[in-house]
């Protein structure tokens, strides 16, 4: 069924796209209207309660590029590419057509960032106040990311595939939706969890490893009661991960944000249950033996969850953040965690504008992990749009 | 699940830090499109046009985003409005979209345009 579906937005999109690219005119160059846009951000990691935190995460000086070409061919139509360097390498961030039909009705097709959750909207370094993400999104900066294999799911989480989404505007605030199929996380056959270097490794062509789009979608309703802008969002997304299609996914999240004048309050919550592979003999894989029904349990569950306050002054922002994961489940044989693991965080935070869409941010961090040693890490970096 | 001696003594200096540098800062300007236009004597129309932009573009991204854009002609803005008004969440409505694109017109090409 998803499959069939698949092929049928495969091959009607972009008939769609190159129709309302003739109505509206598109295809006469000097209407073309180009947008260049990109942030940096050099943050530097230190972590004074370890003498060497190397390989707890990726400490000392990490480089955050973006570079973005959008392209208007005419009022309906658009084009988006965007150019990556973190961590992870060089990597499209995004590149993709919009197709506008209507406020109401806009289908995306190509390589972009599915809609799940409120934070991989404001994703990029300049956008976002901190120098790292909340936990449930982190990408490589949290402490014990090896022995955690990171949060829920990466942010921005980058995926090919169609989105439809659109905006309902009503008087009294705005609904806005979106559903979409990409080829989703991926991992090898006998896997436990995603692994999330294959998962967007540009030397497997972004090419989807189970021949199965995964799934989902978002809503969010945004009211404007008086002063305050409320808006509560709802998301999930589910399909497989393993190249044989047996290792099944689902990730749900809620999430809520509350603007009063300058003040900013966001939250989200997300959880992931992952199914994982037992492989021949889960007795010498795993560290915990069965249950009472003397079956092994062949799923895990992770939650995440981030509350933070920011409030300008002047040019300083004041940042408070509180989050967490937590994770319940077995655990191969070699790993740290147990059964249930834990780690709260708590982070302070200030960015001050230098000049022009220049910022310096620094931040304190206390990590407080259920199976290690509590840290503390410092950052302190510099991020600008141009 | 263990706190170190030596976490303490950082979350203390980094508390006192931060008091600090917010009181020195306390009572600072604000930034913003709605400032820029009060400063420059703008009709209340347009400082209200302004106010709005700034509420629903700090709503993603710092109000500099805006400020350091790329624009060539006040065209460039309408696309640029339309686009984000159009990004989930951003609370623009097709009303506000002509009053925002009003304030970041005046703001960049003042009486040129």
């Amino acid at each position: 069924m998803r499959r069939s579906a698949a092929l049928f937005l495969v091959v009607s999109l972009p008939l769609a796209l190159a129709a309302a690219a003739q109505r509206t005119g598109a295809a006469q160059p000097g209407r073309f209207r180009h947008n260049f846009a990109g942030s940096v951000q050099i943050d530097y990691l230190m972590v004074p309660t370890e003498r060497v935190a190397a390989d707890q995460s990726f400490d000392g000086a990490t480089v955050e590029l973006s570079l973005k070409l959008a392209v208007d061919f005419g009022d309906r139509v658009s084009a988006n590419v965007k150019m990556c360097v973190a961590c992870h390498g060089l990597e499209v961030g995004m590149a993709f057509f919009d197709l506008r039909i209507a406020d109401e009705l806009n289908v995306r097709v190509g390589r972009f960032t599915p809609a799940l959750g409120s934070f991989p909207l404001r994703h990029d370094p300049a956008n976002h106040r901190t120098s790292d993400k909340p936990l449930p999104y982190d990408m490589g900066r949290m402490l014990r990311l090896r022995e955690w294999n990171l949060g829920i799911l990466p942010a921005p989480w980058v995926d090919n595939g169609v989105e439809v989404s659109g905006t309902l505007f009503g008087d009294v605030g705005q609904l806005d939706y979106a559903v979409y199929g990409v080829g989703g996380p991926k991992a090898g056959a006998d896997a436990v969890d995603f692994d999330f270097i294959q998962s967007r490794s540009a030397d497997r062509y972004y090419l989807d490893n189970n021949s199965e789009p995964s799934v989902g979608a978002r809503v969010a309703g945004t009211l404007e009661p008086g002063p305050l802008i409320l808006s509560v969002g709802a998301s999930a997304m589910t399909g497989r991960y393993d190249p044989d299609r047996r290792l099944s996914f689902f990730i749900a999240g809620v999430d809520l944000a509350l603007q009063i004048g300058e003040l900013q309050l966001r939250s989200e919550y997300l959880v992931r249950r992952t199914e994982m592979s037992l492989g021949e003999d889960p007795e010498a894989r795993f560290r915990y033996g069965p249950g009472e029904d003397g079956e092994f349990g062949n799923f895990t569950v992770r939650d995440g969850f981030y509350g933070e306050v920011e409030h300008p002054l002047g040019d300083l922002e004041l940042i408070g953040r509180f989050d967490g994961l937590r994770r319940s489940g077995n655990v191969l044989a070699t790993s740290p965690l147990r059964f249930e693991s834990t780690v709260l965080r708590y982070t302070a935070a200030l960015a001050y504008r230098v000049m022009g869409g220049l910022r310096v941010k620094s931040s304190v961090e206390l990590y407080d992990f259920s199976d290690f040693e509590d840290e503390i890490a410092l950052h302190l970096g510099i991020a600008g749009s141009f | 699940m263990t706190t170190s001696a030596n976490v303490l003594p950082w979350c203390a200096g980094a508390l006192v830090a931060a008091i600090l540098i917010a009181l020195g800062c306390a009572g600072a300007e604000p930034r913003g499109l709605a400032p820029a236009a009060r400063q420059a004597g703008a009709a209340p129309s347009l400082q209200r046009a302004c106010e709005l932009a700034d509420r629903r573009c700090a709503r993603c991204h710092p109000i500099d985003r805006v400020l350091t854009a790329h624009v060539s002609g006040p065209e460039d803005w309408s696309s640029y409005v339309r686009r984000m008004r159009l990004t989930p969440g951003s609370g623009i409505s097709k009303s506000e979209e002509p009053v925002i694109v009003r304030c970041l017109v005046q703001h960049s090409f003042g009486d040129r345009q």
